[in-house]
Order: structure tokens, then C-alpha cells, then sequence
């Protein structure tokens, strides 16, 4: 009886991981020296049924985590502090270089290429999402 | 000469295969010819004027184009604060001079930080050298960066500081290349993979 009650009760804890998922893969920051903000690079796809937007990020290492679009444009680049990115269902949000990226503040510790840290997605849901993202070199080597 | 005259009809498959060949090596532009083939990058050979500059560099030291004779020179205006386009153009430079190997030593790449407030000559100098060796920043006053800038029709401007007083800084992201007498010869794209950069760049040192 006891067991049955734990079953029930992880199976309802487990279920907003497994039902309608978000997955973030190629996550990475590209690590360039000095306290110079970086640019963070991920595909984040939503298959949980519904439109998503993403509103905000943030990271534990980190002061502060904006969106941004870079957009090349007559052979100019500019960089556009963007509020919020709407990902439809079943699509994909390439955050890559030279598009939409993810622009991280003041590294509260120094960092090594490697290295994980972990960045939390937040949508206008309320819901939000960690994921892993992993220090590349400035080279993306 | 009848011995000649004999050797060239007893031989004379040999005779067409070697004048064949000269003719290839001659089409092909083994020798310079002037008919080459396209380059991969935008030629802008006699349309922009010849590398010029007076700038900082990141050791600290004034140099001038003159301290760059005989090396083909990469030109890329920029900003340290950049995260995104200026790093990935660097990355990318750095992966085509990779696959060039040892004669890669003799190109260099000068990064001209078009943002001087922030980017001093030691900020400049740990940005650059975390993409190779073969990477230089430089930046200069206001009126050298305007000179530079002009010359190559270049435009750039500081954008608004936000409350933490960042701002972005709106630039080109084109790279000029020059070769080894300073003639600018080629210009790059953010779209320009880094093969297609490294084959142009062969070409060039191999002028």
C-alpha cells in the first residue's frame, strides 16, 4: 500500500518533465577573455503542443542574461536587444551565430573552456527550463 | 636540324602530349597568364585604394601599413564588447588560416577596434591573441579611426548606452584583404565559409 502511494506520488511529480517536452541541444558559449560579455548559441525546440515565448534568461554564473538578434543589414551589423521570442509549436528557435543569440553579463567566475553552465530559459507561461550550455573556446574549438 | 626533323616524327605522339600540355599550363594561368579564373570573394582589385593607416597597436607601439610590407593583411573593423559577429568572423578567419598551415605565418589579420573608450591596447591584445597568432588589434584617435574608416567607405557608429551604460556599436563586417604590396585585392562576407577564404588565400601568398 505504501509502495503503490510512492509509485502514485513520483508519477505526478515526473509528469511535467515528460509531458509535452522542450529540448535545448548544441548549447554552448563562446568564451572570449577579460570580463567582455559573451554570446551563447542553442537550438530550442518546442514540442509540448503549444506556442511558447521565451521572455528572459538567466544564469547562476552570470549578473545579468539578455536576448539578442544580430542583423546584417547593407553590410552593417547591429545588435537588437530583443523582449521576447515566440516559438510555434513543433519549431525550432536557432539561437546561431550571426542571428539570435543569447548575450551574457559580467561572468561572476572566471571561466574555462569545458566547462558547463547552466542557463535557465523563462517563458511567459511561467514555465522555464535549464539547460547545459558548455564553454567553447573564442574559436568555437 | 635532319636529325631533329627525324626525332620529331618518330616521336611524334610525344610531340602533341608536350604541346598539349603547354597549352593547358598556359590556360590554366600556371605562368600568371591573364587569363585567370574568378576569384571566390568579391575582387575589388583598382577599386579601393591602397592599405594606409596610422594606428595604435596592441603592444602600444604607432605603426603604420609600412610596418605591414610583404605580408598580405586581413582588415576587419570592430569592437571587443561584440559577442556575437565580430568573434564569429574571427573564428572563421582563424579556422581558413588553419587549413593554409605553415605559410598562414606570413598573413595577418588586424582587427581595428572602432571602439577606443573601451577597447585599450591590453584589452585588445588578450581579445586577439584568443584567436591565434596571427591576429593584431590596433585602434587609434577619433580622427585616424575616421581617416581609416573613410578611406575604405567603411561606416560605423556607437549606439545608445542602456542603463549599465553598454552600448553596441554598429560597424562593417566586411573584410578587406590586401596582398603582399598593400593593393586591396578581395572582400569577404559574413556568408563566406572559411574554405572558400583559405582557397583565395592560398592564391594570394602563392602570388
Amino acid at each position: 500500500m505504501r509502495i503503490k502511494y510512492l509509485v502514485l506520488l513520483l508519477t505526478v511529480f515526473c509528469l511535467p518533465a515528460f509531458a509535452g517536452t522542450l529540448s535545448v541541444t548544441g548549447a554552448w558559449l563562446r568564451l572570449l577573455p577579460g570580463d567582455l560579455p559573451l554570446a551563447g548559441y542553442a537550438h530550442v525546440t518546442n514540442n509540448t503542443g503549444h506556442t511558447l515565448t521565451l521572455t528572459g534568461a538567466s544564469s547562476p554564473e552570470f549578473s545579468d542574461v539578455q536576448l539578442h538578434r544580430s542583423v546584417v543589414h547593407d553590410g552593417m551589423d547591429n545588435m537588437l536587444h530583443i523582449e521576447a521570442i515566440t516559438i510555434a509549436a513543433g519549431k525550432t528557435l536557432d539561437f546561431i551565430p550571426g542571428g539570435y543569440h543569447l548575450m551574457l553579463f559580467d561572468r561572476k567566475h572566471p571561466l574555462g573552456a569545458g566547462q558547463h553552465v547552466p542557463v535557465i530559459l523563462r517563458f511567459s507561461d511561467g514555465t522555464q527550463y535549464t539547460a547545459e550550455f558548455v564553454v567553447k573556446g573564442a574559436t568555437g574549438q | 636540324m635532319n636529325r631533329v626533323l627525324s626525332f620529331l616524327s618518330r616521336n611524334r605522339g610525344l610531340v602533341l602530349v608536350c604541346a598539349g600540355l603547354l597549352v593547358i599550363l598556359t590556360i590554366t594561368g600556371c605562368g600568371h597568364s591573364s587569363i585567370s579564373q574568378p576569384w571566390n570573394l568579391l575582387n575589388i582589385t583598382g577599386h579601393m585604394p591602397p592599405l594606409q593607416f596610422t594606428l595604435m597597436r596592441d603592444d602600444g607601439q604607432t605603426v603604420t601599413q609600412k610596418d605591414y610590407l610583404g605580408k598580405p593583411v586581413l582588415l576587419y573593423f570592430g569592437y571587443t564588447n561584440c559577442p556575437d559577429v565580430c568573434p564569429t568572423t574571427l573564428a572563421d578567419l582563424a579556422t581558413a588560416l588553419r587549413q593554409l598551415g605553415p605559410v598562414a605565418d606570413q598573413v595577418r589579420v588586424l582587427f581595428v577596434s572602432v571602439d577606443p573608450a573601451r577597447d585599450t591596447p591590453a584589452v585588445l591584445k588578450s581579445y586577439t591573441n584568443a584567436f591565434g597568432p596571427w591576429f593584431v588589434g590596433m585602434t587609434g584617435s577619433q580622427e585616424q579611426l575616421v581617416t581609416l574608416t573613410k578611406r575604405y567607405r567603411v561606416a560605423y557608429r556607437l549606439g545608445k548606452p542602456d542603463a549599465k551604460g553598454e552600448y553596441a556599436v554598429y560597424h562593417s563586417s566586411a573584410v578587406f584583404i590586401f596582398d603582399r604590396q598593400g593593393k586591396a585585392r578581395l572582400l569577404t562576407s559574413l556568408s563566406d565559409k572559411p574554405d572558400v577564404i583559405a582557397t583565395d588565400l592560398k592564391r594570394l601568398l602563392a602570388e
